[in-house]
Formats: C-alpha cells, sequence, structure tokens
C-alpha cells in the first residue's frame, strides 16, 4: 500500500513538473534579441552607483554567455534587425544588504559561533520583468535575488561586489529556461 | 634556510610593494605610481571590478587619462577599453575597502604551521580604502555601458582634477556611515 502511495505521488510529481515545463516552454525561440535597460533604486534603497554597473555589467556578460538570444543590447542600443522580436529586461532593486567580508572570514574562522547564519552576507534582491518590446507587455516577472555568504564560497569570504555576479547568473539562467 | 629567505624576499611581493624581477610592466610607469606627463596622467596598479570586456575582476592594470579619452591598459600593456571624453555621461567616484586576501591567504598557507597564521590572519583582515571611481559611458553603438575601477585615493583626486579640466564633472558620492541593510 505505502509503495503504491509512493509511486503514484512519484508519477503526479513528474507529471506536474512536465507539464510546468511545458508552460515555460512558451517562449522558446520567440524572441531574437534583448534589450537591457538600467536597473533602478527603490526609494529608500541605498544601492551604490558601483554595484549598479557592476550589475547592468555582469547581467549584459552572462546573457551574452548563455547564447540565448542572437542579440544582447544595451540601453539605446539598435538591432541589427530592426523588426525581430525584442525583450527588454527592466529590473527594480528592492533590497540591499551591504555585509561584511571581515564578518564572513571571522564566520570561517570560528564556525561554531555563526554557522549557516545569515550574518555578514551580502544580499541583493530586484525585481526582474521581461517585457515584450512590441505589445509592452510584461512576459516573465520574477523576484531574483544574489547573495555572497555561502561556505562554498572560501575560506575568505567572497568579495562583496560578487553579489552582483550572482544576481547577473540567476537573471541569466532564468532567461534561458523561458526563452 | 635558503626557503626562509626566499620566504621572506617573497612577503613585500605579496603585500604589492615591489615587482619581481622580469615581471613586465605596464607602459607609462612604475606599479603603483601616479605619472603626468604633459598631456597624460597614468595611474598604475589599477584594479578593474566592472565593465571591461574579457578582463576579469580585481586583475590590474594601469588607467591613462589622455587629451581626447580615457584609457586602460590591461596587465602587460595591452589596451583593453577606450573612452574618448565626448562619450562619457556620468563619472562618479566613492571609497571603498580593499582587503589583501590574496597575500594574507598565501602568508597563511606558505609559511610553516603556526607562524604564518596570525600573519596571514592579519592581512586578510586589515582594510586599505581606495577610491572607487564609475564611468557610465555610451558604446560605439549608442548604448549605455560602465565601467568601475579601483584606484589610489591620491589617483582618485588626481584624476577628478585631469576630468574637471576637460569638462567632465566627478560626482562625489557619500555612502552612509553604518547602514547594513536596507530593504
Amino acid at each position: 500500500m505505502r509503495r503504491r502511495v509512493l509511486l503514484c505521488s512519484v508519477g503526479l510529481s513528474i507529471g506536474l513538473s512536465t507539464a510546468a515545463a511545458g508552460a515555460e516552454r512558451t517562449f522558446k525561440n520567440k524572441y531574437f534579441n534583448i534589450e537591457v535597460i538600467w536597473f533602478e533604486r527603490a526609494p529608500g534603497i541605498d544601492f551604490p552607483p558601483d554595484y549598479l554597473v557592476a550589475t547592468m555589467e555582469d547581467i549584459v556578460a552572462e546573457l551574452q554567455k548563455t547564447q540565448t538570444f542572437k542579440q544582447v543590447l544595451r540601453q539605446g542600443e539598435k538591432a541589427r534587425i530592426a523588426d525581430a522580436p525584442t525583450l527588454r529586461l527592466t529590473g527594480v532593486v528592492t533590497k540591499y544588504k551591504k555585509g561584511s567580508r571581515r564578518t564572513r572570514m571571522f564566520k570561517r574562522l570560528v564556525p561554531w559561533l555563526a554557522y549557516g547564519t545569515p550574518i555578514g552576507n551580502t544580499e541583493i534582491t530586484a525585481t526582474i520583468r521581461f517585457v515584450d518590446c512590441a505589445t509592452n507587455a510584461v512576459v516573465v516577472e520574477r523576484k531574483m535575488t544574489g547573495a555572497i555568504g555561502k561556505w562554498a564560497e572560501g575560506m575568505a569570504g567572497g568579495e562583496s561586489i560578487a553579489a552582483t555576479r550572482t544576481l547577473a547568473k540567476n537573471v541569466a539562467q532564468l532567461a534561458s529556461e523561458r526563452f | 634556510m635558503g626557503a626562509r629567505r626566499l620566504l621572506l624576499a617573497m612577503v613585500p611581493t605579496l603585500l604589492g610593494a615591489q615587482v619581481p624581477p622580469g615581471v613586465q610592466r605596464p607602459a607609462g610607469g612604475a606599479q603603483g605610481q601616479i605619472v603626468e606627463r604633459p598631456g597624460e596622467l597614468t595611474l598604475g596598479r589599477v584594479f578593474h571590478i566592472a565593465g571591461v570586456p574579457g578582463v576579469k575582476r580585481n586583475m590590474w592594470g594601469e588607467l591613462a587619462f589622455t587629451q581626447r579619452s580615457i584609457i586602460f591598459f590591461k596587465k602587460g600593456t595591452q589596451q583593453a577599453l577606450e573612452i574618448p571624453y565626448q562619450r562619457v555621461q556620468r563619472v562618479q567616484r566613492l571609497t571603498r575597502d580593499r582587503q589583501s586576501v590574496k597575500a594574507g591567504a598565501a602568508v597563511w598557507l606558505l609559511t610553516p604551521v603556526g607562524l604564518g597564521a596570525p600573519l596571514g590572519t592579519y592581512l586578510m583582515m586589515r582594510k586599505q580604502k581606495v577610491d572607487a571611481i564609475v564611468f557610465q559611458y555610451l558604446t560605439e553603438n549608442g548604448g549605455l555601458a560602465g565601467a568601475v575601477f579601483h584606484i589610489s585615493t591620491d589617483g582618485g583626486a588626481r584624476s577628478r582634477d585631469w576630468l574637471e579640466r576637460f569638462g567632465i564633472a566627478v560626482e562625489e558620492v557619500v555612502t552612509p556611515a553604518r547602514s547594513p541593510v536596507n530593504k
């Protein structure tokens, strides 16, 4: 009996996941280009300008790496083929936790004090929108986070600004999954 | 004894104070120095943070300010980025901290157990004040791009003075003293 329940639940989860994957494949190969618009800061968020520039540059670089789109355009750049279906990526930084590398290093040196806690971690959260340029309709909207502070990032704790790359990688992964 | 001597000779190099003989220096001046010639200001040992294609984060090079443009030279004299002044949209300068993590880790690992750990830990934890200089500019295709470099505080002030001579205003960004969380 227990075995049957287990088999049924496994089958159900496989079915649901394939259905979800099918729904996500709707936009596959639909868009040729993506235009990356500079992110905005939500009111009251003190997101430093160097982090903003790093975020934008990392997103452009990571999107180029995925090869999901024929052209990754920067804000204001003209596409080679003007009529090609284009997506616009916009974002608003809604949370920024500065963190401290020193604290992260200290956490690694004395792990029994703060193992697994988010103390000292750097976190950037942004609401990402993929917008169809032709219709101005929001195709995908997702809250995404880039963080530094995992134990896998080594004894040195990882640079705080590297959180921008984590965020960029997550955005690029989402783009390659959905488009 | 020989290994000890070698290790002692390596410490200043690891701390970034000297260049071992035979290492190719970037064009324009000694490492970490500011060289001002007629019509050119060159900052040595500038750390790339973001924005230069094909150059990794924290790779260092030289930043040269000429009469017409800003040029970043990758380590080994290769030109990696050139921004003409007319394409510069915005320049910001802010104070940042850098930690000599690699040097500290090297001292930690290379010295015999027990001796290198305190010095290595100190080096890893020590913070050095630098200036982050942020450029926003238009690419040849009209796209908005950015680049971030870490330079010495003196270099930051000199580059600001240089750019202001060419009519480019440098915004001084004051970061809040202690605001670890913004929600």
